[in-house]
């Protein structure tokens, strides 16, 4: 088992030096670029032009700027931004991140439970007038071009009713009386994700140890869970910067919305059509020819096996997170990684692209991993 | 296929000549497979919005731009542009629908209609090129890879992985901010990036199934090819589901040339996103102006939902074609 | 769970309400600002997003007045002396002695002297800051500073232009008290400029200005604070029809007046604030997101370099609280011939081109008033620079008067065609078709990029009808929609590979960039002469022009290279955009709104956040 993760970490790292390389050749060889943006800024004397061009570095020979940018990747150096400069692509992802990693991991978790339960039912209620209907649904919502729900989303909720703040991340009357810095509650707000999550696994293991009684596991997940939740909004609601967490929670409930409305339905088809594939299955027979309900064989027997597929699936959107949604992040004023990459293309600004780019892709090949050693534990067909 | 033909001319007076057998049995295969798809409801659906899409695009456009709407055209000798057809007799642009303009006109004064029929057609290119692109390479990829193995095999797997590194949309917002992408070169680009992606390992996958069933194994020893086993053995297996990727792709294919187009990124003269995006930089889908210009966004977007969902629906449709184990019983 | 959300929303209502009101104006911004550290946003950062509040904080020796734009002092007591000739260690120099205000002071207290002056300008020329350092202290032009008393200092130039006063004197001010330590500390590292850049964010840096910025809450929102014991508090800016200016500042008992005498009508008044406790810049990153702000009343103004479009402007309009204003924007968009290639090199050509460009019907109803028609270099709203004399090739005639006009021009010129263009009674009855040039050879096809509708719809629609005008009479110009990059790549990078382009320039007050287009030396690799225009009377006259420290005699000039350009027509000018502005009537007051360039210009250089009032809340 080490063996097969040092392997596949050696293979990564390869890959990783390898997709450096195409991202950074790529956004080179490109036409136009910041010499071209300059060139039509009749502010600028040609002097002052080429001065600008020396501090960027984009007076040395490619392949120079090349092995000059692999070296720095290494020690997380992804160079200095243009459109920043002379801020490090590093500081400005750093304080991206966070703002992105939270909305769309909620949004993911949401989606892909929302999914996974209706994909489940779907399944079973085949061939009846709802399984159409929801299918339909579905590929609507899977469909429906994103920029256009937004926008009826934010003017239904935002406007017509008024009840969810229209944008941005955050209140700025009420930061305005505050010093505090919106990424540390960021923060805040990732790490008590954070730890509920742990609390949930914690309980989960502990109700696996103490009782073999489904319906006992159960309770004292819940019960745990809840208890977890619990805490967490009251510390929130008793700590001074409570009102400033909940302020973006607040704003979150809009963008999250309609990343749930978009996504769930990719989890709920492929749910769909593994659940199905499932069905067939003989144990599956087996166990409805010894009577047991079928909400029993659906959740425990069916639903568990089929979910294989759909773990990838999220494992994979997990790592694409950090990606950001470009169209959510711009509409809904939410400066993340996608409007970082957006706004760096737009302003020619190749680091700060790059740097996204190439984050992104190591967030990814770390999903390709966990999926890895997921299946290895998981399915007990593979062995290494 | 050269023993077949030659055949063909020998017997084809006495017997049944093996190749009019074959187109027979395909015939006989192809309504087997219509049966079991027309009885899909949801693939149904699916085929007539496509069929509609096509008969208005390629059909009723050319007919009405050559005739109705030519007065209104640029210059009056040819047939009505809807890039560059402005409506002078209109005091206001955008304007509602009317006689005129069944479904008004945009900020510049020109068809909405005609914008989204002269569109169809590029539309279902785009699509259908990036499909092809991507199902030629992919089950081409999966079959060598999944028949030979080894280096061949690593190499192809890691390439894919390669690929499937890079976030898909944002990815292509990189490549057309930096390069001028028309419809044919994202076509191109969408083709070879699913092409070497994740496609390649699904159909591997399922030519490895085929691979070592036993009638590959005596196509081999009775001293076929290795290309012939390749073109005549496990690609005709693993075609079906080529075929439903294809319909996945070109649901991808039209949103992503959306989104691109959304953001003004595409150097293309008329698209349903630039349709859009039109609308949207000029400010009318803000506020209240969403319900009071609805023509200018709701038909571009509507086009979009229908076309995506119904190749998709027709995807579905095919699913259980391609897989009988989902059939009803 | 609802409850608690529930609650919170009424407590962020709340303090939302409770801070409107209170002298405080809310601006929107449609996108972020990357830095607020001067020597980075006079440098690479020199985005519109980052003046608008960064400039907030600082000074210069003059600057120009508002809405008529004439050179005035700001920090600096009177005009400059006339520049003397004098010989230092060989060099030949001109050197001129500017008296500063007494009593002006920092907002942390500290007076401001000749100290903070000599620091600011020898700081970035030691250095060789990039970017607008560079362009306004011109190593061509400046030479050096010296401090002769607290008050005094003499600035020393290689050669009178009118760089030196639109550059050199004009160059931004920061106090030294609080720069000289970080200038200590990068002088010591590798690369001083780039520490002094880096260097931030700044908030607590002291402000020459009505306003400091002590507040950044990146990507969301910036708070500007007033200047409680503002030096200029109380200025009254009087500005007579006669074009005399009277600047009375009450805290340092001055009353002067410049360009003539204080008598007869007063075109406008202005009294320096501030008058709101602070600006809040909101950032929102669409202009989507931004009018729904405005329409909610979150926001009192959009400041934005481009202005609106028409539809967010039918929306606004719902709105009986919200105001539109328009005016001309300060740039224009054109299209440029390469002289290098033929028949672009023979002025008939171009003339007939430029007859055949019918602004007026392509501004007012193709682009249905969304385009303001331009025909010259210098806009009629740039009131002192603009040459009214200026009659550009087919002004006032209809498109079919231009047609023959064109045709006369290039058969006059010796040009035929396989098929003429007829007209008759006032109709093109035949289209034109292969012209021939008088040298009797088939003009080949003439591309003309322009970029697609993506990037902008109005010169993607421009391109068509001028391809289409050009047609009719049987010029085979092709008008090619393509991306800005490929434009700007074939035009700068490959060595001027165009036949004919369509662009558009933003440009400033001072027009130097007349020179700067047009001049023969520029007409190099990555120059701005892109018609590649080799006119020695020209260059004469725009030397002249530039060279000129006396601003009516640099008029003069100016005049003159301007009606040399709309004779030989390197570039047809072809339209400038309105800027479309709102803001709400029951949030703000604005001081003017009648403005070149619109409101916004007001903030990025001129006085308008010191005038700027915000309407009490109270009902």
């Amino acid at each position: 088992m080490i063996k097969y993760i040092g392997n596949r970490l050696a293979q990564i790292l390869i890959l990783l030096v390898i997709y450096v390389a195409v991202v950074f050749f790529l956004l080179h060889s490109m036409p136009g670029g910041i010499e071209a943006v300059l060139a039509t800024n009749p502010n600028l004397t040609p002097a002052a032009r080429e001065s600008i061009l020396k501090a960027f570095g984009l007076t040395q020979p490619l392949p120079v700027q090349f092995v000059l940018y692999l070296k720095n990747i290494f020690t997380f150096n992804l160079g200095i931004s243009y459109s920043f400069y002379p801020t490090p692509v590093w500081t400005i992802i750093a304080r991206r991140l966070p703002r992105t990693i939270l909305l769309f991991t909620t949004a993911t978790l949401i989606a892909f439970f929302v999914g996974f339960a209706s994909g489940k039912s779907l399944a079973w209620k085949r061939g009846k007038t709802s399984e159409y209907v929801s299918t339909v649904v579905g590929v609507i919502a899977y469909t429906v071009f994103t920029p256009l729900l937004i926008f009826t989303l934010i003017w239904f909720f935002g406007s017509y009713l008024g009840i969810f703040p229209l944008n941005q991340f955050l209140n700025p009357d009420l930061w305005i009386r505050t010093n505090l810095n919106a990424q540390t509650i960021f923060l805040y707000l990732l790490l008590t994700i954070s730890l509920i999550g742990l609390a949930m696994l914690a309980s989960f293991a502990i109700a696996q140890k103490v009782s073999h009684r489904v319906k006992t596991r159960k309770i004292i997940f819940y019960i745990s869970t809840a208890i977890a939740i619990a805490l967490a909004v009251f510390w929130w609601a008793v700590s001074p910067v409570g009102i400033y967490g909940f302020d973006i929670l607040w704003h979150m409930i809009l963008p999250v919305m309609a990343v749930t409305i978009i996504s769930y339905a990719g989890t709920m088809l492929v749910m769909r059509d593994s659940m199905l594939e499932t069905i067939k299955e003989d144990f599956i027979t087996t166990a409805r020819a010894k009577g047991l309900p079928d909400k029993v064989v659906r959740d425990k027997h069916a639903a568990r096996t089929a979910m294989l597929p759909v773990i990838t699936n999220f494992v994979l959107s997990m790592g694409f997170v950090v990606s950001g949604g470009v169209i959510t992040e711009t509409l809904f004023s939410w400066p993340g990684m996608g409007m970082t990459l957006l706004d760096s293309v737009l302003a020619k600004d190749y680091p700060l692209a790059s740097g996204a780019l190439i984050f992104t892709g190591i967030f990814v090949l770390f999903a390709h991993l966990v999926i890895d050693i997921v299946y290895a534990f998981l399915d007990p067909r593979i062995r290494y | 296929m050269a023993n077949t033909t030659e055949g063909m001319t020998a017997s084809s007076e006495i017997f049944e000549s093996p190749f009019k057998i074959k187109v027979k049995l395909m015939w006989r295969a192809f309504k087997e497979n219509w049966r079991i798809f027309s009885e899909s409801k949801i693939g149904m659906l699916g085929l007539w919005i496509v069929i509609i899409f096509a008969v208005a695009g390629f059909v009723v456009y050319p007919i009405l731009a050559s005739t109705i709407w030519k007065s209104t055209s640029l210059n009056a000798m040819v047939s009505y542009n809807p890039v560059t057809g402005y409506d002078f007799t209109i005091a206001n642009n955008p304007a509602p629908p009317s006689l005129a303009h069944l479904l008004g006109t945009d900020p510049l004064g020109r068809d909405i209609l005609a914008q989204l029929l002269y569109s169809t057609p590029r539309e279902f290119a785009l699509g259908i090129i990036a499909a092809l692109i991507t199902v030629f390479l992919g089950t081409l990829i999966g079959t060598v890879s999944a028949f030979y193995g080894g280096v061949v095999d690593t190499f192809f797997m890691r390439l894919a992985d390669l690929v499937l590194l890079f976030p898909f949309i944002p990815f292509l917002i990189v490549i057309s901010g930096m390069m001028q992408v028309n419809l044919l070169t994202l076509a191109l680009i969408i083709g070879l990036l699913s092409g070497f992606g994740g496609i390649t390992i699904i159909l591997r996958s399922q030519a490895m199934i085929v691979k070592v069933k036993p009638f590959i194994e005596s196509a081999k020893v009775s001293g076929a090819s290795d290309p012939y086993i390749i073109v005549n053995h496990i690609i005709p297996n693993i075609m079906p589901l080529s075929f439903l990727y294809m319909m996945f792709n070109v649901t991808g294919a039209i949103f992503s040339e959306a989104v691109l187009s959304f953001f003004g990124l595409l150097n293309i003269r008329m698209s349903w996103g630039l349709m859009i995006y039109t609308a949207d930089t000029a400010g009318y889908i803000v506020g209240t102006n969403i319900g009071t210009y609805w023509w200018l966004w709701l038909p571009p977007g509507m086009a979009i939902t229908l076309i995506c969902g119904a190749f998709y629906f027709i995807g579905r449709g095919l699913d259980e074609v391609v897989n009988p184990r989902l059939r009803r019983r | 769970m609802r409850k608690v959300s529930m609650l919170v929303l009424v407590v962020v209502v709340a303090l939302g309400v409770l801070t409107l009101g209170a002298g405080v104006v809310n601006y929107a911004m449609l996108s972020g600002v990357t830095t607020l550290n001067i020597w980075s946003m006079l440098g690479p950062n020199a985005t519109a997003w980052n003046f608008y509040p960064g400039l907030v904080k600082y000074g210069s020796l003059y600057g120009q007045s508002d809405l008529t734009y004439q050179v005035v002092p700001n920090l600096a007591d009177g005009f400059w002396t006339p520049l003397k000739k004098v010989t230092e260690n060989g060099k030949t120099l001109y050197v001129t002695t500017v008296k500063l205000l007494k009593g002006v002071k920092w907002s942390d207290g500290t007076p401001f002297t000749a100290d903070d002056v000599v620091f600011s300008y020898e700081v970035p020329f030691k250095l060789g800051m990039p970017g607008n350092w560079k362009s306004a202290l011109d190593p061509t032009v400046f030479d050096k500073i010296v401090k002769v008393d607290n008050y005094t200092v003499k600035i020393y130039i290689h050669k009178p232009s009118g760089k030196f006063i639109f550059g050199v004197l004009m160059s931004t001010i920061v106090q030294k008290k609080y720069w000289e330590p970080i200038y200590e500390k990068a002088l010591k590292t590798k690369d001083p400029s780039k520490y002094m850049m880096s260097y931030g964010p700044v908030l607590n840096e002291p402000s020459i200005g009505a306003f400091t910025l002590p507040k950044w809450q990146k990507g969301a929102f910036l708070e500007a604070k007033a200047v409680p014991n503002y030096t200029f508090k109380g200025q009254e800016e009087i500005e007579y029809a006669n074009g005399a200016i009277r600047y009375v500042i009450p805290k340092l008992n001055k009353d002067d007046t410049y360009y003539g005498k204080a008598e007869g009508k007063i075109d406008h008044k202005f009294v320096t604030g501030p008058y709101v406790d602070s600006i809040v810049y909101k950032i929102y990153q669409n202009q989507s997101a931004a009018v729904s702000a405005l329409l909610k009343g979150t926001v009192g103004f959009i400041l934005n370099p481009n202005g609106m479009q028409k539809g967010f402007v039918a929306q606004l309009k719902t709105n009986p609280n919200i105001k539109i204003v328009s005016n001309p924007s300060l740039g224009f968009r054109y299209i440029a011939f390469n002289m290098r290639r033929y028949p672009m090199s023979d002025r008939a050509f171009r003339v007939a081109v430029a007859y055949l460009v019918d602004r007026n019907m392509l501004c007012n109803k193709i682009l249905q008033g969304v385009a303001i028609p331009l025909s010259t270099v210098v806009p009629p709203g740039n009131k002192f620079w603009y040459d009214p004399n200026i009659k550009p090739y087919g002004a006032g005639m209809t498109t079919i008067q231009r047609y023959e006009a064109a045709i006369k021009v290039l058969k006059d010129a010796g040009y035929t065609w396989l098929v003429p263009p007829k007209i008759k009674n006032g109709h093109l009855v035949q289209r034109g078709m292969g012209l021939i040039a008088p040298d009797g050879k088939l003009i080949k096809q003439i591309k003309m990029m322009a970029p697609s509708a993506g990037y902008d719809p109005m010169r993607a629609t421009a391109a068509l009808w001028i391809e289409k005008w050009a047609n009719d009479i049987g010029i085979p110009i092709v008008a090619d929609l393509t991306s800005f990059n490929n434009i700007v790549s074939a035009v700068w990078s490959e060595n001027f590979n165009f036949d004919i382009y369509m662009l558009g320039w933003g440009i400033t007050i001072y027009p130097d960039y007349i020179r700067d287009f047009f001049y023969s030396k520029n007409a190099g690799p990555g120059g701005f002469n892109t018609p590649g225009y080799d006119n020695p009377e020209f260059d004469k006259v725009a030397d002249e022009f530039v060279d000129q420290t006396n601003m009516d005699k640099a008029r003069e000039y100016a005049f003159k290279a301007e009606e040399i350009l709309n004779k030989d027509v390197p570039y047809v000018v072809l339209f400038t955009s309105p800027m479309l502005e709102a803001y709400r009537t029951d949030k703000i007051e604005f001081a003017y709104t009648k403005a070149l360039d619109g409101i916004q210009s007001g903030y990025s250089g001129y006085g308008e956040t010191s005038l700027v009032k915000a309407v009490e809340y109270a009902k």
